[in-house]
């Protein structure tokens, strides 16, 4: 699994890196900020340049409040604080082989 | 140390105490190591400290002050309680103040106190209303946008009997002239006005964050200083912040030597345009994390005021003993509190506060224990508030100042973390200096280092974590954090929209260009000793002009962008 650590100001920025990467997934990390505008906007950007197949996960800090958003806006699963590497890689994984053969 | 007699005594006394512990424990060393990985004996005896000089110990209030930087502390003053706080529109986190001050929130001597920190938007020079502040405005912070904002925070307050901290991160000067520009209309004159503008345009070195180009960023941290030590005696310019390099995983040497190498290079700075070290120096101050490692944590801050005073009276020949005397505020550390389980965090942080506390801070934060799901709600930042007046008022723990001292252990290990961090400085130096190791990305690469071996640790169980990795219960207890108000990004935004329409536009853009003049001398030139970056943002305010758009002029001069 190849990785690819980048930073953003804007929602635009991630999908230009990932365009300009190709990558299979974005995974986008939060701390202080609430992930539901940012992943709304991201998902609507992903769906504007025919990435549906690009898996958008998030980490971090996630209000519990925001989880069914993200998943009703397109987004993978969450992982919150705690989550454990080996879970991270074997769910991206297996999502990335669904996604490539459906 | 110790006199030929005792020694002696002692020294049998350890043989004994080896051969008991083989009869009774053989084939174990029950040898340890400190969370960074110092290797610790099960336990330390005179010999340890022989060659400590007493007088590097010294009393409290004494060079190089490892006890303490005054003789008796905590029965003169009591450390403050210094907890950060700030969300969404102003008036809010009026709300919180008004609160927590209700609740004994105080300063030194009774004064008002407060920790404001504001948002991801202001902090990185956004107003409410443009693209890039879309979804971040109040959150992790207060929404400041305009010079009104300060009323909304400050109205019918004594400015001149408050102390606030005003974090607005790389934009604090704009922070800084709005409270200013303030003051000034409630008649308070600068002077007279005491608080922390954070000053850390450096921790891009240390964390991911949009920054200012890295020689920008020391540049800039020069113009407020120069300009507070020539305007505001009362007033702390530099937070020497080690909480950035601990918090990404960096150990207690790093995070002296890290820090304290940021001061030295700003130092020097200030010293070619004839500032005098003993003038400035008074006015930094630290913030430091406290962990879990008990002892670990209470040893740095002793061996970080030795680092401090020793640098600066032998590097920079200060004789002022107020630029030797490091003023530390402990953090209790975010990164430690879990989201599992959340309420085991009130006794983390309360045994990392009590840790502060052994080790001489000056003022402590203790997060929420809700730390790892959101900014404190109102009853987090209570019980947060309670846990200091507690072992306050109830430890008598400030009965007797540093009573550590003289510990076997605690002596051994402030001279073991103190020699560390000159290694490290030493290091640094050889390397250039700061601005050189930061451009090379040196620290990024040491802290990524220390934090995966400990994510390592964690990973394989070695490093327990309750809650997380062992002791994990299906039962959850149910904690709500905070929640923003929801109505806060299109007040905020309609409010930057109302403000600039009211105003006289052509002074204010007039204003702005002279700012962009000054700056780009600055930039180019560098900083000199009759030119005052902050008189020009001063100036910007007083006609008008939003945090974003003179956050906007000094990023597009210096350069500022995703961390470098």
């Amino acid at each position: 699994m190849e990785v690819i650590y980048t930073k953003y100001l804007r929602p635009e920025d991630i999908i230009a890196s990932a365009m300009e990467e190709d990558v299979d997934v974005i995974g986008i990390s939060f701390y202080t900020t609430s992930p539901r505008v940012v992943i709304e906007k991201v998902m609507t950007l992903v769906n504007e340049n025919n990435m549906e197949k690009t898996l958008v996960t998030v980490g971090g800090i996630i209000p519990e409040d925001d989880i069914p958003k993200l998943i009703e806006a397109g987004a993978g699963q969450a992982f919150g604080p705690g989550s454990l590497p080996e879970d991270i890689i074997k769910y991206i994984q297996a999502e990335v082989k669904t996604r490539k053969h459906p | 140390m110790f006199d030929k007699e005792t020694t002696e005594k002692n020294k049998k006394a350890l043989e004994q105490w080896q051969k008991d512990c083989s009869e009774k424990y053989p084939g174990r060393d029950f040898k340890a190591s400190t969370e960074s990985g110092t290797a610790i004996k099960p336990i330390y005896t005179p010999e340890d400290i022989q060659d400590i000089p007493i007088d590097e110990i010294a009393m409290p209030g004494q060079y190089p002050y490892t006890r303490g930087i005054y003789p008796v502390h905590y029965q003169f003053q009591p450390w403050i309680i210094q907890n950060e706080h700030g969300y969404d529109l102003p008036e809010h986190t009026r709300e919180r103040m008004d609160l927590l001050a209700k609740e004994g929130l105080e300063g030194y001597f009774g004064m008002t106190t407060f920790n404001l920190i504001c948002d991801s938007a202001s902090k990185a020079g956004f107003d409410p209303g443009e693209p890039e502040a879309e979804g971040i405005v109040g959150y992790g912070g207060i929404s400041l946008g305009t010079i009104e904002d300060m009323d909304r925070l400050f109205h019918d307050m004594a400015l001149d009997r408050t102390s606030v901290v005003l974090n607005v991160s790389d934009m604090s000067m704009i922070g800084l002239a709005m409270y200013i520009v303030y003051a000034e209309r409630q008649g308070i004159p600068k002077q007279k006005l005491r608080g922390n503008t954070v000053n850390y345009q450096y921790r891009g070195a240390f964390m991911d964050s949009a920054t200012f180009v890295p020689q920008s960023a020391l540049k800039l941290m020069v113009e407020l200083i120069k300009y507070c030590t020539k305007h505001m005696p009362q007033w702390n310019t530099t937070n020497i912040c080690g909480y950035f390099v601990e918090e990404t995983g960096g150990t207690p040497a790093q995070e002296i030597a890290f820090t304290i190498a940021v001061s030295i290079a700003v130092t020097e700075m200030c010293l070619e345009i004839g500032l005098n070290p003993d003038d400035f120096l008074p006015r930094f101050s630290f913030q430091i994390g406290q962990r879990n490692d008990f002892f670990e944590c209470i040893t740095k801050l002793r061996a970080l005021r030795k680092v401090w005073a020793k640098v600066n009276r032998e590097r920079f020949g200060c004789r002022n003993p107020r630029s030797l005397q490091a003023r530390v505020h402990v953090q209790t550390a975010g990164s430690t509190l879990t989201a599992q389980q959340p309420l085991n965090n009130i006794v983390r942080f309360t045994l990392q506060a009590l840790g502060a506390v052994l080790g001489g801070a000056n003022a402590i934060q203790t997060n929420g224990y809700d730390e790892a799901l959101s900014i404190p709600s109102g009853n987090a930042a209570i019980l947060s508030l309670r846990t200091q007046q507690i072992i306050r008022h109830e430890t008598n723990l400030t009965s007797v100042s540093d009573p550590l001292a003289g510990s076997y252990y605690v002596e051994w290990l402030t001279k073991r973390i103190e020699e560390e961090s000159f290694e490290l400085l030493d290091q640094i130096e050889r390397m250039g200096g700061f601005l050189k190791c930061w451009e090379k990305g040196w620290f990024r690469a040491e802290l990524e280092r220390v934090a995966y071996r400990w994510q390592e640790k964690v990973n394989c169980g070695e490093s327990v974590i309750v809650g997380v990795n062992k002791y994990t219960s299906s039962e959850v207890v149910k904690v709500r954090g905070f929640q923003h108000d929801p109505t806060t990004e299109k007040i905020a935004a309609e409010r930057v929209r109302q403000f600039k329409q009211k105003r006289d536009g052509a002074k204010t853009a007039a204003t702005l260009a002279e700012l962009s003049r000054v700056a780009r001398i600055i930039d180019q030139e560098g900083n000199k000793s009759d030119l005052m970056l902050m008189d020009t943002i001063i100036e910007a305010v007083r006609c008008n002009a939003t945090l974003g758009e003179i956050a906007g002029v000094i990023k597009e001069v210096f350069g500022w962008g995703n961390a470098y």
